[in-house]
C-alpha cells in the first residue's frame, strides 16, 4: 500500500507524524499515572521504574524517543512550510533534510541509553 | 505549477476566529514549546541520568527538590496534555463518524485529559521536598 499509493514522501510524512503522535499520547498517559504514584505509591513507582531501567524498557525508550524526534523534526518542517508557503515546494527536501537530523542525533542517544547495557557487554 | 500533496503540509487551518482556529494557532504554539520542553525533559531524565539511578525518593530530593524543575515539568504537562488531546481529537473525527461512537470517545478523551490534569498537578504541586 505504501509503494503502491502515490502520495509519495508528503503521504508518508503525514503517517509517521500520525502514527508517532498517538504513539506518544499513549505514554503520556501511562507515565501521568507513573508519576502520580511517586506521591500516592513511592514503592510501587519503583518496581516500574525498573522496568525502564530493564533492556526491554531500554529499547522501548529509544522507539519513544525515536517518535518523539521524528514528530518534533517533522512538526518544525510542518510549521516552516505553514509560516513561509513558498517552501511547500521545497517539501521533500524539507522531510529528507529531518531524516538526516534523526539518524545524526538519534544514533548517539539510542548508544547513550543502551549505555549501560553495552559497555559492560564489551568489556568497557 | 507544481501538484502538491496537500498532506505534504500541516492541517490547513480552519476560517475565522472561533475555537477551532483558537486550537489549530495553539498547537502550532505548543508544538514550538514541546520542542523545547518534550526533548530537553526526555535528554535530562535519560541521557544525564539514567533511570536505574532513579526511584520516587530520588524524584523528591533531587529532581524536583527546586521550584524551577517542578514549574518546568508542571508547563510540560500543560503543554503536552493540550497538544496530545487535542491531535488526538483530530484523529478520531478523521475515523470516527457515528455520532455515538464519537460522542464517547470524545467525551472519553476529555474525561482522561481532566484526570490527568488533576493526577499531575496534584503530585506536582504536593510531594514533599527533601529526604522522607
Amino acid at each position: 500500500m505504501l509503494l503502491r499509493y502515490r502520495g509519495r514522501e508528503g503521504m508518508l510524512a503525514w503517517a509517521f507524524h500520525r502514527i508517532s503522535g498517538v504513539a506518544i499520547f499513549l505514554f503520556v498517559v501511562l507515565h501521568v499515572i507513573d508519576i502520580y504514584l511517586v506521591g500516592g505509591d513511592p514503592r510501587a513507582y519503583d518496581t516500574i521504574l525498573k522496568v525502564y531501567a530493564s533492556v526491554p524498557g531500554r529499547i522501548m525508550e529509544i522507539l519513544l524517543g525515536a517518535a518523539l524526534l521524528y514528530h518534533a523534526l517533522n512538526g518544525l518542517r510542518i510549521l516552516i512550510i505553514d509560516l513561509w508557503p513558498a517552501m511547500t515546494v521545497h517539501h521533500r527536501f524539507l522531510w529528507y533534510a529531518s531524516w538526516v537530523i534523526f539518524v545524526a542525533v538519534g544514533i548517539p542517544a539510542a548508544y547513550i541509553i543502551l549505555k549501560p547495557v553495552i559497555d559492560p557487554a564489551l568489556g568497557l | 505549477m507544481i501538484a502538491i500533496d496537500p498532506r505534504s503540509r500541516g492541517r490547513s487551518r480552519p476560517q475565522g476566529s472561533g475555537f477551532e482556529a483558537f486550537v489549530w494557532y495553539f498547537m502550532r504554539v505548543t508544538g514550538v514549546m514541546l520542542f523545547v520542553l518534550a526533548l530537553a525533559h526526555f535528554s535530562i531524565m535519560h541521557f544525564v541520568f539514567d533511570p536505574a539511578n532513579q526511584s520516587a525518593q530520588w524524584i523528591a530530593s533531587q529532581r524536583w527538590n527546586q521550584l524551577i524543575w517542578r514549574a518546568f515539568d508542571w508547563l510540560l504537562l500543560m503543554t503536552v496534555l493540550f497538544h496530545s488531546f487535542m491531535g488526538v481529537r483530530t484523529v478520531l473525527s478523521d475515523y470516527v463518524h457515528s455520532g455515538r461512537a464519537r460522542l464517547f470517545l470524545m467525551s472519553t478523551l476529555y474525561i482522561v485529559a481532566a484526570m490527568l490534569f488533576v493526577m499531575g498537578t496534584s503530585v506536582v504541586l504536593t510531594l514533599p521536598s527533601g529526604t522522607r
